[in-house]
């Protein structure tokens, strides 16, 4: 199983990739976020080109180290999908249930900050630590511009949700600190 | 020397099927699609299908595998370039779905934290 999943990997995350670029096209015309994502396009290509030349540059340790920058490579491109699919999911989620619909919109935001706030307290898997977080941030950045267009009692709402999460967080990551 | 070159041999197989499957592929479908037999779309569809079942079929021969496998992923992007606007969101966002719990379970279990990183146990195993 461990083999098949090695060998159906790489195609499966060049679809992912294909995927996010794809969608992000799509995504062009929607609020004041859209012409940011054409930014995205020069950003993922600096930042594959960065991880390349890292991983070239990268003097063997070892026997042991020889080709270790294929699974940080892999591990790189898991994130980076992870963290742009979770922002699309959660745009088609809301858009599934109408477009400026209040329940849609609520389950963005939990979905938001489940991601995040599940990456903050992660101590292992480190992939998908950074892949919650990355994806979280952009999820809630969505949802709270989505919030921002439905008026006064949604922003009201959305605000003290997200004063309710940090508080929370803050509480228990800073707890041994502060007593 | 021989590892080596058993590799290359690997790389340039997989390629030459990569890109046979593929011209196979977008030739048949203008085919089918010139004669009216079926729709262009349709025919990249059925085609990558075929292509995933025999990647998967013949897992154990690398390079035939991923050059199929390769070839597939190439046929569903360009479906899904061409027709991405006039899918339902509801399919749009089962299909992210999916690719997002493939993406975990793979990093989930495939994917386990640097020796070097993690955290010593802080009582004695002894």
């Amino acid at each position: 199983m461990e083999f098949l999943a090695m060998v159906f990997i790489w195609p499966f995350l060049v679809l992912s990739l294909g995927l996010v670029f794809l969608t992000l096209g799509e995504w062009g015309n929607v609020g004041f976020l859209g012409p940011l994502t054409y930014l995205l396009w020069p950003l993922a290509i600096v930042f594959f080109i960065v991880l390349l030349f890292r991983a070239l540059g990268e003097k063997p340790k070892g026997a042991s180290s020889r080709g270790s920058w294929l699974p940080r490579l892999r591990s790189n491109v898991v994130i980076f999908s992870i963290g742009l699919l979770s922002p699309i999911f959660v745009r088609y989620l809301v858009e599934a249930f109408g477009s400026d619909s209040l329940p849609g919109i609520i389950l963005g935001l939990i979905i938001g900050f489940g991601l995040a706030v599940s990456g903050l307290f992660m101590t292992q898997h480190r992939t998908i630590m950074y892949s919650n977080i990355f994806g979280g941030v952009l999820a809630l950045i969505y949802v709270y511009q989505k919030l921002w267009d439905l008026g006064e009692v949604a922003q009201i709402i959305a605000a003290s949700f997200g004063l309710l999460v940090a508080v929370v967080v803050s509480i228990i990551k800073l707890k041994d600190k502060l007593s | 020397m021989s590892k080596h070159k058993n590799n290359f041999l690997k790389i340039v197989f997989g390629v030459i099927i990569f890109m046979f499957s593929l011209a196979l592929a977008y030739f048949v479908a203008n085919y089918f699609g010139g004669q009216k037999i079926m729709e262009y779309g349709l025919t990249l569809i059925m085609i990558a299908g075929i292509y995933v079942l025999v990647g998967v079929g013949v897992s154990n021969v690398f390079p035939v595998s991923l050059g199929f496998l390769f070839s597939a992923d190439v046929l569903i992007l360009h479906i899904l370039y061409d027709r991405i606007g006039d899918v339902d969101v509801i399919y749009k966002t089962i299909l992210v779905g999916f690719v997002l719990a493939v993406l975990y379970i793979f990093a989930w279990r495939s994917m386990p934290d640097d020796k070097a990183g993690s955290v010593p146990p802080s009582v004695p195993l002894s």
